[in-house]
């Protein structure tokens, strides 16, 4: 089982929505998911109940109070995390995810945020040790303006590569809303926004 | 005993073997061997290998491939298994060359391909293979009825604008023992030369396409702690075995010096566990086994040392003094010998007498050749329970590297090296055996351990440095300055002699440290 961590302690940044397309991407693929949500907002569990029956199965897990198990079999383990982390849970959900995926917002108000998030992480021992990968999304970008270059600069500055960048589109909200994912829909607009998240499935997929 | 795989999941059991396609040709005829014989089919096979871009299957250890036989295409998925008979196979039918990860049931074999984003999935080889095989059917000896398949393959595997002709021998074992796949190979081998293949057709292909061949460490030992003293000695054979054959291919490529010391590490591991678990083998089959497997190690050796001056001992006194001449010539010369015993390796591994000894030992382990001829003292031994032998055999051990290394800190080097060779086999016992203690004991034993034999192993540094000068010497390259060799070699030498007086309080405190740390084993057994 390959468990992949959505982590930012900035608020709104996109942790569910990509927490829920990757469950979603990885159910459609045919790999058994499970989506654990570890915020008492529940959004992501509520997500999973939303989700349609003619739909590839995520298991939603409720790890608001404690880290639990996956089911046995679970090939692909996404965990949700709360934007305000209790040191604790923060230990224990990196110890246990194989890596973290880091979304931020083209502001210099989630910079200085994400900023002092990886310094955060960077005193966790298998990150600090570089056993465990992170991998930043630019969330919410719109392609060419100064925000998007000024937040590719700064994240060269912090040792850090963008994987992917995801364009801002109403789409997101309108799956979430139905327990839907971009890989269940059809038609060309969903096609062309999945290119988006081709290099951040790649990169878990290579980790795994 | 050892196997890890699922139970439940397929697999194929299965033996090549490479040869002359005209000698392979004869043997198609199949009157020589003993048995009944079907029917000679021949089919023409046509396999297209699909991976990503960046050999991400390849990396996961599996091959994914879509055959055509005749109008039927037939999708299978394969992982690399324990890179002598057993290897994992789910097969399904697909509609045309094209992949369809739909037809791979979750979670496995599923789970092993993971996500394939659309247009992932590219063809990276393809190969053309006309195969004749026939049944062969034989009597073991024993009322039990043993059956094979016999493939003759012919064709070739082609990668981009590269191809590789392919003339090999698979036997496939449809119904029985293992046993009886080494046993008709050996046959094979009386009629004519064959050479045993640990790559499969996909590792062909890869390698074509211009990955490097794999190398790989040794799979941890898991022993089951109801085992007994002869089903230890089956599992540990077992994985050393497999440690050594999967690393062959690499050594056979030189590209990479993992390969030769892998293999070397994979023969090393299993001569110590010969030498620890002497008492259980019957005598005779011991000294075969200790023969044979010193002449293959042998054979590695000058590469591996040649491997270890070159990567590890010339460099940092070539890089102390840039301006010294001797050290270019003497490199240049040491590649020599390098290539020269990459040559002998290869040389060693395309004998007869190396085929058939892997296939004799994979009888041997697949037959369970210790129980014959096992008296008394062999019996005895294999029927003690794994813990009582794991504590004798550790406690024995133990107690031999204290005392060759008493008094430590005025030992001679000779007597050091004494220790130095104790203390590996110490260590590959620890590493066998491990798993049947508790944790934390076992770590910390072998972390003092491994502390020790970090540090001694400078001893070694010095003693090779000086063997493999001398050799040069011995064998001095067309062309070569003698005086400005003899210079560089004295320097070298000289140089790691001085590290190792540098390093004595610590090698010393390292000592004291090993000989206080307490066994994790019961003792008084
Ligand atoms: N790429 C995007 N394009 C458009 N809207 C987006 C995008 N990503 C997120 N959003 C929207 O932004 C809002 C916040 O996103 P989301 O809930 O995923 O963030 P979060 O990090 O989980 O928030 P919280 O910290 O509250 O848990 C949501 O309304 C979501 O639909
Ligand atoms: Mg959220």
């Amino acid at each position: 089982m390959l468990a992949v961590l959505v982590a930012n302690t900035k608020g709104g940044c996109g942790k569910t929505t990509i927490a829920t397309q990757l469950a979603g991407a990885f159910a459609k693929a045919g790999l058994i998911t499970a989506l654990a949500d570890a915020d008492r907002q529940h959004s992501s569990l509520e997500w999973t109940a939303r989700r349609p029956k003619e739909t590839a199965p995520v298991h939603g897990l409720d790890w608001v109070r404690d880290v639990g198990k996956a089911p046995r079999h679970t090939a692909r383990l996404i965990i949700d995390a709360p934007a305000a982390m209790r040191p604790k849970q923060a230990e224990a959900l990196v110890k246990m995810a194989d890596m973290i995926v880091l979304p931020v917002l083209p502001s210099a108000f989630d910079e200085a945020a994400t900023a002092r998030f990886l310094d955060h992480l960077e005193t966790i021992k298998p990150i600090r040790k570089n056993k465990k990968a992170v991998a930043l999304v630019g969330n919410r970008m719109r392609t060419r303006t100064r925000a998007a270059a000024r937040l590719d600069q700064y994240l060269v500055v912090q040792g850090h590569q963008v994987v992917t960048r995801l364009r801002d589109s109403a789409l997101y909200s309108d799956t979430a809303a139905r327990g839907l994912s971009l890989f269940d829909l059809r038609g060309q607009r969903a096609e062309n926004m999945r290119e988006d998240w081709r290099a951040l499935l790649t990169f878990i997929e290579n980790a795994a | 005993m050892i196997e890890d795989r699922d139970d439940d999941s397929p697999s194929e059991v299965e033996l090549k073997l490479t040869g002359d396609p005209a000698a392979l040709k004869a043997l198609r005829e199949a009157g020589a061997l003993t048995g009944t014989s079907g029917r000679l089919v021949t089919h023409r096979l046509e396999s297209v290998y699909y991976d990503t871009p960046d050999h991400r299957l390849h990396r996961r250890k599996l091959a994914f491939r879509v055959r055509r036989k005749g109008r039927r295409f037939i999708q299978t998925l394969k992982d690399e298994g324990d890179g002598m008979l057993r290897r994992g196979e789910w097969e399904a039918p697909v509609a045309s060359l094209d992949p369809d990860l739909d037809a791979l049931p979750a979670p496995e074999p599923r789970h092993r391909v993971g996500l394939m984003f659309p247009g992932e999935l590219n063809p990276v080889f393809a190969s053309r293979i006309r195969r004749s095989s026939r049944v062969l059917k034989r009597s073991d000896g024993n009322g039990h009825e043993d059956e094979i398949e016999i493939a003759f393959d012919d064709g070739i595997v082609v990668a981009d604008d590269r191809s590789e002709p392919v003339a090999e021998l698979e036997l496939e074992l449809l119904h029985g023992s293992p046993k009886a796949l080494y046993d008709l190979a050996l046959e094979l081998t009386d009629l004519v030369p064959l050479k045993f293949e640990t790559r499969s057709k996909s590792a062909r292909g890869y390698a074509l396409a211009g990955a490097a061949p794999e190398w790989r460490k040794a799979v941890p030992l898991v022993l089951d702690r109801a085992a007994t003293g002869a089903d230890v000695l089956e599992a540990i054979v077992r994985n050393c075995m497999s440690h050594w054959l999967a690393n062959e291919a690499a050594a056979l490529d030189g590209s990479e010096p993992e390969g030769v010391h892998q293999m070397r590490v994979g023969l090393r591991r299993l001569r110590s566990a010969l030498s620890l678990l002497a008492k259980a083998i019957p005598a005779e089959q011991l000294s075969w086994l200790q023969g044979e497997t010193r002449w293959i190690a042998g054979s590695l050796g000058p590469a591996r040392d040649w491997d270890v001056f070159l990567a590890s001992l010339l460099p940092p006194v070539a890089a102390a003094r840039p301006d010294d001449s001797s050290l270019p010539a003497l490199r240049s010369a040491a590649e020599a010998m390098r290539a020269s015993a990459y040559d002998h390796v290869n040389a060693a591994i395309a004998t007869p007498r190396y085929t058939r000894f892997v296939l004799s030992l994979g009888a041997w382990l697949e037959g369970e050749g210790w129980r014959d001829g096992a008296t008394g003292k062999a019996a005895k031994w294999q029927a003690k329970s794994v813990v009582e032998l794991a504590d004798h055999v550790l406690g024995r051990q133990h107690r031999k590297v204290l005392k060759l290394g008493d008094d430590f800190a005025r030992l001679p080097t000779e007597q050091r090296h004494r220790v130095r060779i104790a203390l590996k086999k110490l260590r590959y016992a620890a590493e066998f055996f491990r798993g049947l203690y508790p944790k934390r004991r076992a770590l910390r034993y072998g972390t003092a351990l491994a502390g020790l034999q970090d540090s001694i192993g400078h001893l070694n540094d010095v003693a090779v440095a000086a063997r493999l000068m001398d050799e040069l010497n011995a064998e001095l390259p067309a062309g070569a300055d003698p005086a400005l060799l003899a210079r560089g070699a004295g320097t070298v030498i000289g140089w790691h002699e001085h590290g190792v007086t540098t390093l004595e309080p610590r090698l010393v405190a390292d000592w004291d440290a090993f000989a206080a740390t307490r066994p994790f084993w019961h003792q008084g057994g």
